[in-house]
């Protein structure tokens, strides 16, 4: 695929909003970015696990060496940071075998960087390949180590609701953030928060609350901004269009129509 | 130092799609594309042979200090090792020996299969207890969402179809209400969630590009 001179434009009016508010938070300009309840509700969840003495589940899903990978293994950073911090077992399936080394990184220089590398166990990430062999291991793992708290992060297919429901048997509680928006209605149904969309792109920066990553979100808002207005301006001319063929200004339709 | 390094391969690694996308067709990048996937391709079946290490580790230590449920295990190596065979002596011996064939259909179409299938099916009794629990009418938009969902369910199936036949309007047919709503409403809403999504997955992509992303890649901001 490439780009035309159109998607250049429009590559550049999103981009640019980005570029300009990370450099604006670097420089130490205040952003301010809503709540989010899904992600607050991590830190809740972490808690709970603490206070009941169980581990936590982490489950990536049908994920892939991608974006959404790469996010989801970024928030698992995260999720493994606040359980090392509370010495809380973190159990990890991964079904991709180029996301799994990823996450097995990640987990132990989290458990590192809280000085508890004793408490890392390799044996907690566990490669699972196949969709339904990763749902049956899961659910088999939220049984037999009856987890407090899951949280589903990632790509998910049919796979989706059976997690989701076999946490709900265990009791746990359960924070789910993808953007198939196939599988939002069962994780909204069963799980106590679900992050939807953007929500899910911008945990990273929700988390961490670091200034430059804060600014990247402000400059996404901006960008989607930019769009809603070209879309009004785009309804507009066609209307425009239709009504001016109607009185027959060929110049004005040619110069809305380029 | 190394920080600095892998910000600049990663700076270049992302420089090369991007002009890869914004070249014409007709550049000579054309046909660099198609060995750097080759390479992507040799990189994964290293990190393939990780996972399956990982799966010998945890399941041969738990065979070997016999820990509750070793024989789950021993059903998983075994497994293992019978599908990896079969499909190497398929792939390998030319022509297939007939009894290397039936030993792959017996293994994969025969028992993974219906094992599949089995999980598959857990979706529907966990999809009815999903419904029972959660569909109550609490509110006016509850209400309206089972007022909506009830029309396109019967819209779908063909007693709901011929309740409605009758009626001499299309309009006000089940199935042609079900495709207003869906075509219109339901599809606008998704691409409402999608649009959002993928800028967002804009802003993420030249956070990662432009080594801005903190966490577990890289421990502090360059």
């Amino acid at each position: 695929m490439h780009a035309t001179y159109t998607m250049l434009i429009l590559s550049t009016l999103f981009c640019a909003p980005i570029v300009y508010f990370i450099l604006a938070a670097r420089k130490g300009r205040e952003i301010f970015i809503r709540p989010i309840a899904g992600l607050e509700a991590i830190d809740e969840a972490i808690g709970r696990a603490t206070e009941m003495g169980r581990p936590v589940l982490y489950v990536s899903g049908m994920t892939y060496l991608d974006i959404i990978g790469l996010c989801s293994m970024a928030i698992l950073g995260q999720v493994a940071k606040m359980c090392a911090r509370y010495d809380l077992r973190l159990i990890v399936p991964m079904t991709s075998y180029l996301l799994y080394p990823i996450a097995e990184e990640a987990v132990r220089e989290a458990y590192a960087g809280e000085g508890k590398t004793d408490l890392f166990n390799s044996e907690d990430i566990v490669y699972v390949p196949g969709q339904f062999p990763y749902a049956a291991a899961c659910v088999g793992i939220m049984h037999r180590e009856k987890v407090a708290a899951n949280f589903f992060f990632g790509s998910f297919a049919a796979e989706s609701l059976i997690l989701a429901e076999a946490g709900n048997q265990v009791g746990a509680i359960q924070v789910a953030g993808t953007i198939s928006t196939m599988q939002l209605p069962f994780f909204i149904t069963a799980c106590d928060y679900t992050i939807i969309g953007e929500e899910y792109y911008a945990a990273t920066a929700y988390l961490t609350k670091e200034p430059t990553m804060l600014g990247s979100i402000v400059g996404q808002d901006i960008g989607k901004l930019t769009m809603t207005a070209l879309i009004v301006l785009g309804v507009i001319c066609s209307v425009l269009v239709a009504w001016l063929s109607s009185v027959h200004s060929n110049w004005m339709i040619e110069l809305l129509e380029r | 130092m190394r920080k600095k390094l892998l910000m600049i391969l990663t700076f270049i690694g992302g420089l090369y799609y991007f002009v890869y996308w914004v070249m014409p067709v007709e550049s000579r990048l054309e046909d660099t594309l198609a060995y750097f996937g080759k390479v992507t391709l040799v990189i994964g079946g290293f990190a393939f042979l990780l996972g399956v290490i990982n799966m010998v580790r945890l399941h041969g230590g738990k065979i070997v200090l016999k820990r509750p449920g070793y024989h789950n295990s021993v059903a998983l190596i075994v497994a293992m090792i019978a599908m990896t065979l079969a499909e190497l002596l398929r792939f390998y011996i030319k022509p297939t020996p007939d009894w290397v064939s039936k030993a792959y259909d017996l293994l994969f179409f025969h028992m993974r299969t219906p094992i599949d299938s089995t999980i598959f099916s857990l979706l529907a009794f966990y999809m009815a207890s999903a419904a029972y629990r959660a569909f109550r009418i609490k509110s006016l938009e509850a209400g309206i969402m089972m007022a909506v969902a009830v029309i396109v369910m019967l819209g779908q199936i063909t007693v709901g179809i011929s309740l409605t036949k009758w009626i001499p309007s299309e309009m006000l047919q089940l199935q042609n209400i079900r495709e207003w709503f869906m075509k219109y409403w339901n599809a606008a809403a998704q691409r409402g969630i999608l649009f959002g999504a993928m800028v967002g997955a804009l802003a993420l992509s030249m956070r990662i590009w432009l080594s801005l992303e903190r966490g577990s890649f890289f421990d502090r901001q360059l």
